[in-house]
């Protein structure tokens, strides 16, 4: 036995909200995060658990005009196998399957890796490129947050206790984007990241119009790389504008040293990991 | 509370504390014991149970959580006196020591031939990543998998 919290699995969201808007409630998606912060001792047992378990429509994963919406509970399988998110945005499939193991990307959702705002969170710097909108719904209505402003430090959010995230909702850029995302962890499966990397750019007649970088686990959240961002606007992406964003994206970042890494390595991958990235991204417009 | 579930094959009804993970219903309740706890926390594997044909850390599941779904343990995959080719491969390789850490490697090649039945090294790399072994190497578990690859295409 973990706990003997009550354990609600409700049929519908209405009774889900109904439900956080009553009582102090722990909700579970895939539980790959909860369950361990149980099991170690970091979170208490929640006196009661809700489960998303029997709403499949939290799974759906569906294109609306110029946007693509993610239910939720969309898990990494669900996202590394579904052709829009492949189509539209690669490097959040990128990001889908470095996550842990089989059985955590069987499991494990993009819900729960936002709400959880761990700043090593693999989807969470695509997301930030693309300025996701999450859909916060409680019994009185729904209200949209940019992904940004949602997430304030680590496990830090401005969910509330009666909200429920139902989707993330991304506008697909016109034109044509290019994306990466890149990572560095202690061994290929089952680590969290020690620095990550994300990347979107539009490009118009050869110059950069668009430029979005986010950068994981070296501060208390994702952060963006303003300067990175700066150098690239206006430009037409080569060499010598790669190596300038890979050594200003260096100072865009606070990392600290822990038992994953220390601050400097990260600092310094950082700019490894925006060199990479950027010349996969010349690669393929050369190419 | 009550749930309903199919557990290898057979459907199944109990009644379940809220705080009980499906590894205490499989280990406590139901005597299934070929289903092992490592580290509780889904690192090592060991608890693989096949989830409507998935793998997943049945330590990291609430019993709650499976009504109305499709668990197969280790103990659901021979089909009568016959053992399923996977785990006759883990025997015919020597790829098993102590045993501890099998029954999920046995899961996770189940669903990963499933799926593609004729892996790359890479994609075997990728497919048995969620489970540790501290006996074998894993030299002998790549031969079990490569060879329970051939067994399946030799049934079929
Ligand atoms: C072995 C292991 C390896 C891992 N590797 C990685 C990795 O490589 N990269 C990575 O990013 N993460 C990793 N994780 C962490 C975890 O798997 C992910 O963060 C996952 O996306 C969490 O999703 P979940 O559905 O399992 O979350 P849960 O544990 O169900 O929930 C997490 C939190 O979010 C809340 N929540 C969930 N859904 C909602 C919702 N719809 N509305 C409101 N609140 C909600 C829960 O209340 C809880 O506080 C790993 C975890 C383990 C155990
Ligand atoms: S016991 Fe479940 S993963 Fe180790
Ligand atoms: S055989 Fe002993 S842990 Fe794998």
């Amino acid at each position: 036995m973990l706990s003997d919290s009550e354990v609600i699995v409700p049929k519908n969201i209405d009774e889900i909200l109904e439900v956080i808007s009553k009582k102090k409630a722990a909700v579970i998606a895939g539980g790959t995060d909860l369950l361990v912060r149980i099991k170690s001792g970091i979170t208490p047992p929640p006196k009661v658990i809700v489960a998303l378990d029997k709403i499949s429509s939290l799974h759906k994963i569906a294109k609306k005009g110029n946007r693509v919406i993610i239910g939720a509970s969309a898990t990494y399988n669900e996202i590394l196998h579904s052709e829009l998110i492949r189509d539209n945005f690669p490097h959040l499939v990128g990001a889908a399957a470095e996550v842990g193991s089989p059985q955590i990307r069987s499991r494990g959702t993009i819900g729960g890796n936002i709400v959880n705002a761990s700043p090593a969170g693999d989807s969470i710097p695509p997301l930030y490129t693309l300025g996701a909108e999450l859909v916060l719904r409680c019994i009185n209505g729904e209200r949209r947050v940019r992904i940004d402003k949602f997430i304030k430090g680590p496990g830090k959010t401005v969910l509330r206790k009666n909200e429920l995230l139902t989707a993330i909702e991304i506008e697909i850029p016109r034109g044509k984007p290019y994306y990466f995302f890149k990572r560095l962890g202690t061994r290929r499966a089952l680590a969290v990241a020690k620095v990550s990397a994300a990347g979107y750019i539009g490009i118009d007649k050869g110059i950069v119009e668009k430029a979005k970088i986010a950068l994981g686990a070296v501060g208390p959240t994702v952060v963006y790389s303003h300067s990175v961002e700066k150098i690239l606007l206006g430009k037409k992406l080569c060499e010598g504008i790669i190596s300038s964003s890979a050594e200003v994206s260096k100072a865009d970042c606070n990392p600290i040293d822990d038992i994953r890494s220390e601050a400097n390595y990260r600092r310094e991958m950082v700019g490894v990991l925006v060199r990479r990235g950027l010349t996969k991204i010349l690669e393929e417009i050369d190419g | 509370m009550k749930i309903k579930f199919i557990l290898n094959g057979k459907k199944t009804v109990v009644d379940v504390p809220g705080g009980m993970r499906l590894i205490d219903l499989l280990r406590e309740k139901l005597n299934l014991t070929g289903t092992r706890e490592g580290c509780g926390k889904g690192e090592c594997g060991a608890c693989t149970v096949l989830l409507d044909g998935k793998p997943v850390n049945s330590c990291l599941i609430l019993a709650a959580q499976v009504d109305g779904r499709d668990i197969l343990t280790i103990e659901g995959l021979q089909k009568g006196d016959s053992l399923d080719p996977v785990q006759r491969a883990y025997i015919d390789t020597a790829a098993v020591q102590c045993g501890f850490c099998t029954s999920g490697f046995i899961l996770a090649t189940k669903s990963l031939l499933n799926e593609n039945p004729d892996p790359l090294d890479e994609e075997i790399k990728r497919g048995i990543a969620g489970n540790l072994c501290r006996c074998t190497g894993y030299a002998k578990i790549f031969d079990a998998v490569k060879t329970a690859a051939e067994y399946i295409k030799e049934e079929n």
